[in-house]
């Protein structure tokens, strides 16, 4: 048995903790091959030091090799949804990072907080259909109502959360004078 | 120079330095050593960063895609438009003056 397959869930909020473990797997002998839906995939080979970087880009057939061909330094090992996964034997010096300066690190983080946005404005339309006036429909199913809303409730406050997580991200780069 | 253009200003490091070696076609690896080259290694520009700034010279028309190599397609060059290069020398200017002041108020 060659492989390995992981289930292990991160947040964009966790990517340092995740940038760890799949470090500490690549010391381990474990290699990164492929990912999934909190689904990592492992090769077994000889242990390495390697550092891995994840990226956040919205891109399509056409402009996805462009993007890629940048990375010659580094190992594309997959994607999964909009991430973008690469790893390269670590240098210990500037060359281990994908953004050399604040200002595009924040642009990275500002994509993630309109993404997160937009996917939530189902969300933010039950808000408002969550709290009715008191119409005929309700009264009609009013059980089918309640479980209803608890599951918006919950979805909205994993929502925030992730929203909350992410501004703070931001927010600790606005206070970095570095360029 | 418009208002528009002006508003760009100040560039960042790896932005003023990609629109500086664009004054030659090259594509997007060939940006990284050029840089590399011309800062004695001092400044990498890293992958990312440089495709969100190529993106964003390109939405400004501050560079344009020179050529595309039918065979690989993989490989874009690009170089500076006419309103980069107006750009460019306005920084230039911009970053004589912060050396002037330097000299002249610590005398170094």
């Amino acid at each position: 048995m060659d492989r390995l397959i992981v289930k292990k869930v991160f947040f964009v909020w966790n990517s340092d903790k995740e940038k760890a473990w799949l470090e500490s797997m690549a010391r381990d002998g474990y290699i990164l091959e492929s990912l999934g839906l909190f689904k990592y995939i492992f090769r077994k080979s000889e242990p390495s030091d390697l550092v891995y970087e994840f990226d956040f880009q919205i891109l399509n057939k056409k402009t996805e090799p462009d993007y890629l061909e940048l990375f010659v330094d580094w190992n594309f090992v997959g994607k999964f949804g909009a991430w973008y996964y690469f790893s390269k034997i670590r240098e210990g010096n500037k060359k281990d990072l994908i953004y050399n300066d604040t200002r595009s690190k924040q642009q990275m983080i500002k994509k993630i907080l309109a993404f997160l946005l937009i996917i939530g404005f189902p969300l933010y339309y039950q808000i408002i259909i969550m709290f009715p006036n008191m119409d005929s429909s309700e009264f009609l199913f009013p059980r089918f109502y309640f479980f209803f809303r608890i599951i918006v409730i919950i979805v909205l406050m994993a929502h925030t959360y992730a929203l909350i997580n992410v501004l703070l991200i931001y927010r600790s780069l606005t206070k970095d004078i570095k360029e | 120079m418009n208002k528009k253009l002006l508003a760009l200003s100040p560039l960042t490091e790896s932005t003023f330095y990609i629109l500086l070696v664009l004054s030659n076609p090259l594509h997007g690896y060939g940006i990284i050593k050029e840089v590399e080259v011309i800062t004695n290694d001092r400044l990498t520009l890293a992958a990312g960063t440089l495709y969100g700034v190529i993106q964003n010279l390109l939405k400004y028309e501050l560079i344009y895609l020179y050529d595309e190599d039918i065979k690989n397609k993989r490989k874009k060059e690009y170089q500076i438009t006419e309103k980069g290069a107006i750009l460019l020398g306005y920084e230039t200017k911009r970053l004589r003056e912060m050396v002037r002041n330097v000299r002249r108020i610590t005398n170094g």
